[in-house]
């Protein structure tokens, strides 16, 4: 087992350069001329701007030697400068991560505990009006298109109720983490809030997560019954499950001993994957609610081509990708002991 | 502001300013001269490529840029210069030096690129040290390079408190403001790229004031009229929207026009087919389409309603498909009309007002094939291209026909006859003025001025330009708008742009916010002047 993380852990900066060789092939294939332009939001209002950017940030070196000089950079820790944060890459990925972590570790818990509960409970009462319901709720879910569903939350729920608005934090909360009344330990707000002892900004933080973390998971939720029902049904088939039916074995035992760790396994596929979703999923749920992560943060640079964000936030989803995997991976053993991943 | 008074030499070269006593910065500093001195320095010595200080350095050391002059001076020689043009004459006195006079300088000297910083503060964190042998290591930095990139130090009525880039700008009241404090305490200013949440946020009361995209005024429409919300417009801004002719389109250009089948890059040289190009545009529909009715059309001419050499009494190319026809016709001495043409129309991508313009001038001019059938086609493409790679086929000077806006950076008449007819302005550079060659000139409002035979048309242009620039009579009625008035007819008859129209704007707030005011010079918000209630 531990050969096999290794050798996995090994491949990882393999992976990590092929994508640095495909992103920065992507945007090398603009000339010097249309890179420099991506450094000027308006025409050039002086004969000579071009000329000088493109000598300033070097973009008329052989492509090679850019490249170099760049993956030299990133074996540094430099990802260069994100023209959408103002500030450097590593340092926007450290900034915005807290949000987009707690974002989805909140969104995260829902969605596994609800979303198997759901399919399990649709399986078990295949055909029936609890089961039809769920799969409507499923098929609704699955459907719905995220940003028409973040919107009409935030219409109603913020705009005409004003339950729950937008933003990660008021701005009184704000105004007290700059004179240091609040102290933030974790970077998440929910667990700083707590850490202080102010249930008030706890309960402020779950107001401005809860819209969030519902749109967020109903794609999820709907994605998670319908394999947990598909892998339930099937499992509750298996003549395995009918021999402790047989042998008069309560139902309660026969659903959760039983037949429920075995629906796990391809579950537990979709676990890893749940997670990269849920990454995908901000990009859309922080924009519409204005949640500053990663998400926000990646879509405003990929509409104002800034390049090193967007090769940044590539490389942190590649290494997340992979980790994922690789947690998947080892989830498998535990789950099912017949695979042996050495 | 911070000029107690000021002179201007009676030669228009010399500025002498009195320095206001008692002023702090947000840190505890006092303001002197020095400061102001050393601030302009470091905004000359500096010069951002792409950034604003050229239109300083421009008039103080005729030059475009300090590495210009350094080159041609060396570094040490240059950056004397820059300390000679600007120094403190007495203890609360800075004179400021032209290489030659222009009337709107102290316009673009109260830019906000001109801001004053506290010297010792800015030394203590490592900028330029106010010396003249090292002044290259502070030059052009990269924006997270300035070691005053993210902090500020002002004497203004607000303090940064915070700036979370990319989302959130926190001001608080400077209460030892040298004026009276401003009257609201707090000022954030929050990035919120969504629509749906900027107008939910404004509903919910959450935001004061919001910007609305031109699209979606129909949402906010029934607010105001509920009287939820308070509308301020549409009120004319300095912004305006130009399809751009090049006469001379670069050998080898992907858009290369032509004129019976064969390459033409200076196709639209010809008179006839930059005027029909203009006759064949609707103007009235592409305001009302693309602009719901909020735009002027500036009849051919390329300064703005509001400024000093705008004449409403210029004659434009109103819309007429028999007159375009008819220069159709005329052009290339009929053989356009009898061999066809090709045309590439561009725009940046994404731009829905400006594919409407090419769309529409496409359809009008290709519709024309029918009264000319049995002939090669008038075939007229219209092109979106991602924005580096449409800026760069501008600088280039790749494109025949394309759309841009400008919005002007200091409210003078300059700024809009520089970039649009200068030989160095911004979209002249891509228009080949040049090559239109023996050019005469009569003057029909600035009579004063003898008429003559220019080599080309962009000498003339250059001329007139400069002449306006340094004609000391700046006011209503006087000598130098008579020569806008020339410059702008001479832009409508030589049909160099296709339909100009400026933009109007509407503001949004809450029905609680009181005392904003219109300054179409300063199109942001000023918020000492506001407050709720």
């Amino acid at each position: 087992m531990l050969a096999y993380i290794i050798r996995r852990l090994l491949l990882l900066p393999i992976l990590l350069l092929g994508v640095t060789v495909f992103v920065f092939a992507i945007f090398s294939l603009l000339s010097p001329e249309m890179r420099a332009s991506l450094y000027l939001s308006d025409v050039p209002k002086s004969p000579d701007a071009m000329e000088r950017i493109i000598h300033k940030y070097g973009l008329d070196q052989p492509i090679h030697i850019q490249y170099w000089q760049w993956l030299n950079q990133i074996i540094r820790g430099d990802l260069g400068w994100s023209r959408t944060a103002q500030r450097p890459v590593s340092e926007a990925l450290l900034y915005y991560l807290p949000a987009t972590l707690e974002l989805s570790l909140w969104a995260m818990l829902p969605v596994i505990l609800i979303g198997i509960w759901l399919g399990i409970l649709s399986a078990v009462h295949q055909n029936k009006l609890i089961d039809h319901t769920l799969r409507v709720f499923a098929l609704v879910g699955w459907s719905l298109p995220t940003f028409v569903f973040g919107l009409l939350l935030l219409m109603y729920f913020y705009a005409k109720l004003q339950w729950f608005p937008p933003g990660q934090i008021s701005d009184w909360v704000t105004r007290e983490v700059i004179n240091g009344s609040f102290i933030r330990y974790t970077q998440l707000y929910t667990i700083d809030a707590l850490l202080n002892g102010r249930l008030d900004v706890f309960w402020d933080s779950l107001r401005h997560l809860f819209l969030p973390v519902i749109t967020l998971s109903y794609v999820q939720w709907a994605l998670l019954l319908r394999v947990t029902r598909s892998s339930m049904l099937e499992t509750l088939r298996q003549e395995y499950i009918m021999t402790a039916r047989a042998k008069g074995l309560k139902e309660s035992v026969v659903i959760n001993k039983h037949a429920t760790r075995n629906a796990m396994i391809p579950v537990a596929t979709m676990g890893g994957l749940l997670l990269i979703g849920l990454l995908n999923g901000v990009v859309i749920t922080e924009t519409i609610f204005n949640y500053p992560g990663i998400g926000r943060w990646a879509a405003d640079a990929a509409i104002r081509l800034d390049i090193l964000s967007v090769v940044g936030f590539t490389l942190f989803n590649g290494v997340l990708l992979v980790v994922g995997n690789l947690i998947v991976d080892l989830l498998y053993a535990f789950i099912d002991p017949r695979v042996r991943l050495d | 502001m911070l000029a107690e008074s000021w002179t201007i030499s009676p030669d228009g070269s010399t500025y002498t300013f009195k320095i206001r006593k008692g002023v702090k910065f947000h840190e505890g500093g006092d303001l002197s001269a020095d400061d102001v001195a050393y601030s302009l320095q470091r905004a000359l010595l500096q010069d951002r490529s792409g950034g604003p200080i050229h239109m300083i350095i421009e008039h103080v050391l005729d030059v475009a840029s300090i590495d210009e002059l350094a080159k041609k001076e060396g570094d040490l020689k240059a950056c004397q210069m820059v300390l000679d043009a600007i120094k403190v004459t007495a203890p609360d006195t800075v004179t400021i030096k032209l290489a030659s006079p222009f009337g709107p300088f102290i316009q673009i000297l109260a830019g906000s690129w001109m801001s004053i910083i506290d010297k010792e503060w800015a030394i203590a964190r490592g900028d330029w040290d106010g010396k003249c042998d090292n002044w290259r290591k502070w030059w052009d930095p990269k924006a997270e390079a300035s070691k005053l990139f993210d902090v500020a130090n002002g004497t203004g009525p607000y303090k940064l408190v915070k700036w979370d880039k990319g989302k959130e700008i926190i001001l608080e009241r400077n209460d030892n403001y040298w004026r009276s404090p401003a009257k609201i305490k707090n000022y954030i200013r929050k990035v919120v790229p969504e629509w749906g949440t900027r107008l939910a946020m404004f509903e919910a009361g959450d935001a004061d004031s919001i910007d609305v995209p031109r699209a979606f005024v129909s949402a906010m429409d029934p607010l105001v009229k509920a009287g939820k919300a308070r509308m301020h417009g549409p009120l004319p801004s300095a912004t305006m929207q130009s399809g751009f002719i090049n006469f001379k389109v670069k050998e080898g250009s992907p858009y290369m026009p032509k004129l019976g089948g064969a390459d033409k890059p200076d196709l639209l040289l010809d008179l006839n087919l930059r005027r029909a190009l203009n006759y064949c545009f609707d103007t009235a529909t592409y305001i009302k389409e693309s602009w719901l009715g909020e735009a002027e059309w500036m009849r051919g001419g390329v300064i703005i309603k509001g400024r000093l050499g705008f004449n409403p009494e210029q004659k434009g190319y109103e819309f007429s498909l028999a007159k375009c026809e008819e220069e159709l016709k005329a052009a290339w001495g009929g053989k356009l009309w009898s061999d066809g043409m090709r045309l590439t129309l561009t725009f940046n991508q994404g731009n829905v007002a400006r594919r409407f313009a090419a769309e529409m001038l496409e359809r009008n001019l290709e519709d024309m094939n029918k009264k000319r059938p049995g002939r090669p086609i008038f075939s007229v493409d219209v092109l979106d291209l991602p924005w580096p790679s449409y800026l760069k086929a501008m600088d280039a000077g790749e494109l025949a026909v394309f759309w841009v806006g400008w919005l002007e950076d200091y409210a003078h008449p300059h700024n809009w006859v520089q970039p649009y007819m200068f030989r160095t302005g911004a979209f002249a550079m891509a228009q080949n003025f040049d090559v239109l060659k023996d050019v005469e000139f009569k003057p029909v409002y600035a009579t004063f001025l003898e008429a003559k035979k220019y080599p080309t048309l962009q000498d003339l242009f250059d001329d007139l330009v400069v002449k306006a620039k340094k004609e000391p009579d700046q006011k209503v009625g006087g000598k130098a708008e008579k020569i806008y008035f020339e410059l702008n007819r001479l832009a409508m008859e030589y049909a160099i742009n296709i339909q100009n129209i400026q933009l109007l704007f509407r503001r949004y707030e809450q029905v609680w916010v009181k005392g904003w005011f219109y300054n179409p010079a300063y199109p942001g918000t000023y918020v000492y002047w506001l407050s709720k209630g």
